[in-house]
């Protein structure tokens, strides 16, 4: 019901029972206040909210005000500014002066106050609580001399999350926030969500990072920053967590139209970046993500996705690879008409024809190519394009997306003799099940992931012995650990920190052996040329009659395709964020440009090229959609025994001696029994945005503005 | 019928009542989820705690009735005594006879945030209603210091009361109630009624009690008690406590009353419970019935009552001083020279004013004043009886060349500080 209030000289209508303090925020009027919070519970301790009610004798906070109909509030008086001004000075003498050299500064509710009442503690006897910093936590710091008492952190913690860490200790007549017993967060069951340091209105709880309003959010939530294609992840995470495989699913397919494939190869920058590593170890996001996207049906988003009208446009995909796929997908949900060129029978690019099936099974690739005939993409495969300019007859745009599928082969003597290999070609061929021409005994020059997707590949092609041997050392090898691992469990023998000298001739032009030098330094000098110091006399030959090149891949594409071409041979974008080519209208995206990269970054390039072109064809650029319901989180998540110190769930492997042999699938995922617990071990970085922010007095009217100054 | 006996009847009484009876007797009450039953957080004797042994029957009965009346499901009982077995065992008993949803919590302090939607109560209020169950009217709970409670007519003045609890001193300049002081004029008018008093507990003040002495109790001991969560009760407790101690040392201005006063009176306004209410009365009352005696700290260097350590001085009667020297081997500052042959010299910069000295004399001849000290005290004398003179002529030859001391900590001190002066010749 709404009633009738009188605040000042503005008269307002508001839901009976409202709390006038809000009210009165709500309505632009200016009350200033410190432990009130809008998603905390009253406490009426800081007395700064102090109003007189007309009928009644005396001050009572508006924070605890209920409004009814007829109510007439005063908001300024010399009782009032004598009291409120008094709670201040109280409040700031026992608050450290150094405004300027505390981290919070400009970003400080208190610091605003102290500019709004302009009071300082001059009269009072000030004093100093005397308590150390708290450095020990990961994520979140202490610093209890700043405090104010004002509560919110208390509140915030037990009341709006349901965790109820923080509370009230008492140490010789000082009382101060802390956890039982004083004991570290971590061991107090901290979930690190971060709601103490949302509300805090001074440095007092603050991040251990710091950031400015700007990268306030890239900071906090670096999964979603770092994430190519920046998916939602907590909100999908959380949505796993309830059980809720297709609107979990339906977040991630807004930013990216591959996640089953993505949950099984993705490179993973948000692991490396996820707040709990701070905390133990890392959530499993890639294991998770794959999980969704293997238990739903996919109807839920499907139904939802953005289809716009028909434009009449025309555009060339040349590439089916993941860039090429992407493009072409949004570009369709754009209105255009969109026909796929691939050269090879599959699409898929690198996904089908570079990244072994043992780890990404080609029916998913199947499965999620088949999303693009939602978009009504034309596919034609089999279709080889060396000069797009010629298509520009035909289209209206072009998008030249064809990875780099040429490996490369070093200038070293013997790099022409019969049983030589080169990466790119050797995986595709395994992947077609045509013959590569692979022997018995296998050396494959290279250390990073590719060398590894060789090496396996020829364990399970029946080599008999697979050697691996790479430049670098050890500790800094580029390929992932666990691939360093698994093939060393299937027998691959990984020689790190060796130069290639020569392959050596049998004598009737075909490979017998290589002969390695040991590494002693490697480092790159003032001019960023490799230098090499080999050590003395340490030359060795391993034995065998095939060789696999695997540093390094170039693009696939004639010399003379008329386009402007770059680094590396790839195709040059000379304008500054932009992905259009030295050919007005060609555009391109994906490995093609950059170089040999990730699949997630292809999908990003893919993106980027869809809203390009749109934008070039006359569209508006904007491909985002919504495919998961509107919903928003509950800020209460609860109690966990033990949070802090829950373990991570890794995916399970099947073992070496059983999966060395074919090419099935080596990894099953996370099992179900701990999908649930490992999507739990999320901080949930994003929930604390969704806490009301602090009201300044700056925020509002100019007569707020005017007092201040005086 | 007495609040301080178990009032079964009073149980008995209330099954036989409808709501609408109860609200006749006892008045209406608003909706709440739960009665918490607990002693004010002010109360720090803790004296009405008896009730719960001496009266469990009348504390159920009490709840059963306000839970009736408010619609509560269930009730708390908050006190350190429910540790005690048997008075946890007794208030069970006669819940569970009652029908009672009770829990017994062991705290001396409630937190009223967590109580949001609960009606607080006291006990007394519990043992009242208990009495009105049973057709009696409940008296007035109070005790005299350490003594018993009693029960009193609430409209019998304090001083009657005083005279009935035993012999009320000739020098009673006021009395000490809830944290708060009334002068001794206003005790023949006031009544236990109006008093109304939390905790129950008077304790008379006469000459011997310094009353700033006092306010500074009662403000470190609210100080100890808060929950530091009020602006005004945990900052304005601790500006209090800063500027009473400089009073009470002896570097107090007049800004240190003013200060204080006006933080007081903000506070009586600015808390959000019963100890906070109660914080600035130590002040308030103190400045408005006992003013000359508070500011004469200030003003004259003087502490009435003698209280006040820095306002008191510690000096050997150099007449009565036989030179036994017990009294600085027990002064933990050594401050007490002792020259063989003369009397002791207490230095008073450092003298804690401890009063050690004063035990340990086996002449009596040390005094404390709250005045001046004599001039004949200030220097130390050569002593009268023969046999120390005769040590002290043995050393009066070899005193002019060093003036070394027996107690020899001192000597250099003694030698900075330049209050000794020599005996002259």
């Amino acid at each position: 019901m709404s009633v009738t209030i009188k605040i000042d000289d503005r008269t307002l209508q508001v839901e009976e029972g409202m709390n006038v303090l809000e009210a009165a925020l709500q309505n632009g009027i200016y009350i200033p206040h410190l432990c009130h919070h809008p998603d905390l519970p009253e406490l009426g301790s800081c007395r700064l909210c102090i109003v007189e009610v007309e009928g009644e004798d005396g001050v009572t906070p508006s924070c605890k005000l209920e409004a009814k109909d007829g109510m007439v509030i005063r908001t300024k008086s010399d009782q009032i500014s004598h009291l409120r001004n008094l709670s201040m000075e109280l409040i700031l003498a026992a608050h450290p002066e150094d405004c300027s050299t505390c981290p919070k500064y400009g970003q400080c509710e208190m610091q605003t106050l102290i500019q709004y009442m302009n009071v300082s503690a001059t009269r009072m006897n000030r004093r100093v609580k005397g308590f150390k910093m708290n450095e020990e936590n990961p994520l979140i710091i202490h610093d209890m001399n700043r405090c104010v008492m004002c509560g919110r952190c208390v509140r915030a913690c037990g009341e709006l999350r349901g965790v109820g860490v923080l509370q009230y200790n008492k140490k010789e007549l000082e009382t101060y926030v802390g956890t039982l017993h004083d004991k570290l967060l971590k061991d107090a069951d901290c979930r690190f969500c971060g709601a103490c340091a949302e509300v805090c209105p001074t440095g007092t709880i603050r991040d251990a990072m710091n950031y400015t309003p700007i990268e306030k959010r890239d900071t906090l939530i670096p999964c979603q920053a770092t994430c190519p294609v920046h998916t939602d992840i907590p909100r999908y995470i959380r949505y796993v967590r309830q059980g809720k495989y297709a609107e979990a699913t339906a977040v991630i397919h807004e930013k990216l139209p591959f996640p089953e494939c993505l949950g099984r190869v993705c490179t993973r920058a948000c692991e490396g970046k996820c707040r709990r590593g701070e905390v133990n170890e890392p959530v499993s996001i890639r294991n998770i993500k794959r999980y969704t996207a293997e238990h739903t049906d996919n109807s839920l988003w499907m139904n939802k996705i953005k289809k716009l009208p028909a434009t009449g446009k025309k555009v060339c995909v040349i590439g089916g690879g993941p860039a090429g796929m992407t493009a072409a997908y949004y570009l369709g949900k754009q209105g255009h008409s969109v026909t796929l060129k691939e050269q090879y029978p599959a699409l898929g690019g690198q996904m089908h024809y570079g990244i072994p099936s043992y780890r990404l099974p080609r029916d998913v690739v199947e499965k999620e190519a088949g999303f693009l005939s939602l978009a009504d993409v034309k596919v034609e495969t089999g279709v080889r394009v060396d000069h797009p300019a010629e298509l520009l007859s035909e289209f209206d745009a072009v998008l030249v997306a064809v990875g780099t599928h040429k490996g490369v082969i070093l200038p070293i003597p013997g790099s022409d003799l019969d049983g030589i290999l080169v990466n790119a070609t050797f995986l595709r061929q395994a992947s077609m099940g045509e013959e590569t021409g692979m022997g018995k005994k296998v050396v494959i020059l290279g250390g990073g992931n590719v060398a590894f997707d060789c090496a396996r590949s020829a364990v399970r092609l029946g080599a008999e012995e697979v050697h691996l041997a790479c430049l670098e050392k050890r500790e800094v090898m580029l390929a992932d650990d666990e691939e360093i691992e698994q093939a060393t469990e299937e027998g691959v023998h990984v020689h790190p920190g060796q130069t290639f000298d020569q392959i050596l001739d049998d004598g009737n032009g075909h490979v017998c052996g290589v002969q390695f030098s040991n590494v002693e330094k490697f480092y790159f000098d003032e001019n960023r040329r490799a230098v090499t110091v080999k050590e003395e006399n340490s030359e060795h030959v391993i034995e065998c009659d095939t060789v696999i090149f695997a540093v390094g891949q170039r693009i696939d594409l004639a010399e003379d395709s008329g386009l402007e071409r770059g680094r590396g041979n790839s195709i040059a974008t000379p304008t500054e964020g932009s992905l259009a080519t030295s050919v007005p209208g060609i555009f391109a995206a994906g490995d093609a440009v950059y170089g040999t990269q990730t699949v997630i970054k292809a999908v990003a390039s893919g993106r980027d090229a869809a809203i390009e072109i749109d934008k070039y064809l006359g569209g508006d650029g904007d491909i985002t959609e919504t495919l998961a319901p509107a919903d928003t989180a509950d800020q209460w998540i609860g109690h966990i025994d033990g949070f802090g110190y829950l373990e991570r769930s890794e995916e399970e492997f099947i073992a070496a001696e059983e999966r060395d042999h074919d090419f099935r699938p080596i990894s099953t995922g996370i099992c179900d029994a701990e999908i649930c617990g490992e999507s739990r071990r999320c901080l949930q970085c994003d929930l604390r945005f969704g806490i009301t922010g602090h009201r300044l007095w700056s925020d509002y009217s100019n007569d707020a503005k005017e007092e201040a100054a005086i | 019928m007495s609040m301080l006996m178990n009032n079964e009847a009073a149980l008995a009484q209330l099954s036989a009542l409808t709501k609408e009876a109860l609200e006749e007797k006892l008045g209406k009450r608003e909706k709440a989820g739960a009665i918490t039953a607990a002693l004010y957080n002010s109360d720090m004797e803790r004296r009405k705690d008896i009730l719960l042994a001496k009266n469990p029957a009348g504390i159920i009965a009490g709840l059963c009735a306000l839970s009736c009346l408010t619609g509560a499901k269930k009730a708390e009982i908050v006190s350190p005594c429910v540790a005690d077995a048997a008075v946890a065992n007794g208030l069970k008993a006669a819940a569970e006879k009652a029908g009672l949803a009770l829990t017994l919590t062991e705290d001396d302090f409630v937190t009223k945030t967590e109580h949001r939607s609960d009606l607080l109560v006291s006990f007394e209020e519990l043992a009242a209603i208990a009495e009105k169950l049973a057709g009696e009217e409940p008296k007035a709970l109070y005790a005299v210091g350490d003594g018993d409670l009693a029960e009193a007519d609430p409209a019998m003045t304090v001083k009657a009361f005083l005279e009935s609890q035993g012999d009320v001193p000739e020098d009673i300049k006021g009395i000490a109630v809830d944290h708060a002081f009334c002068p001794a004029g206003a005790l023949e008018t006031v009544t236990l009624g109006q008093l109304a008093s939390r905790s129950g507990v008077i304790r008379v003040l006469t000459g011997k009690d310094c009353i700033l002495d006092r306010a500074r109790k009662e403000i470190l001991s609210l100080r100890k008690k808060s929950c530091g969560k009020c602006t005004f009760c945990r900052e304005g407790l601790y500006q209090l406590q800063v500027n009473m101690d400089a009073v009470a040392a002896g570097r107090g201005k007049t800004t240190n009353f003013e200060m204080s006063q006006e933080i007081a009176e903000a506070m009586l306004v600015s808390c959000n419970c019963s100890l906070g209410d109660d914080a600035g009365k130590p002040v308030t009352t103190m400045m408005e019935y006992f003013r000359d005696e508070a500011e004469a700290h200030v003003r004259r260097k003087e502490c009435k009552a003698g209280a006040c350590l820095a306002f008191l001085q510690i000096y050997v009667d150099p007449a009565k001083c036989q030179g036994a020297g017990e009294c600085a081997k027990v002064c933990p500052v050594d401050c007490i020279e002792i020259k063989p042959g003369y009397t002791a010299l207490i230095e008073s910069f450092d003298c804690t004013r401890c009063g050690k000295c004063i035990d340990a004399c086996p002449n009596g001849a040390i005094v404390r004043t709250a005045g001046k000290v004599p001039r004949n005290a200030e220097t130390a004398v050569r002593l009268k009886n023969a046999a120390a003179a005769a040590a002290g002529a043995a050393d009066a030859d070899d005193d002019e060349d060093d003036g070394a001391s027996r107690s020899s900590a001192r000597a250099g001190a003694a030698r900075r500080h330049r209050t000794l002066r020599r005996p002259g010749r």
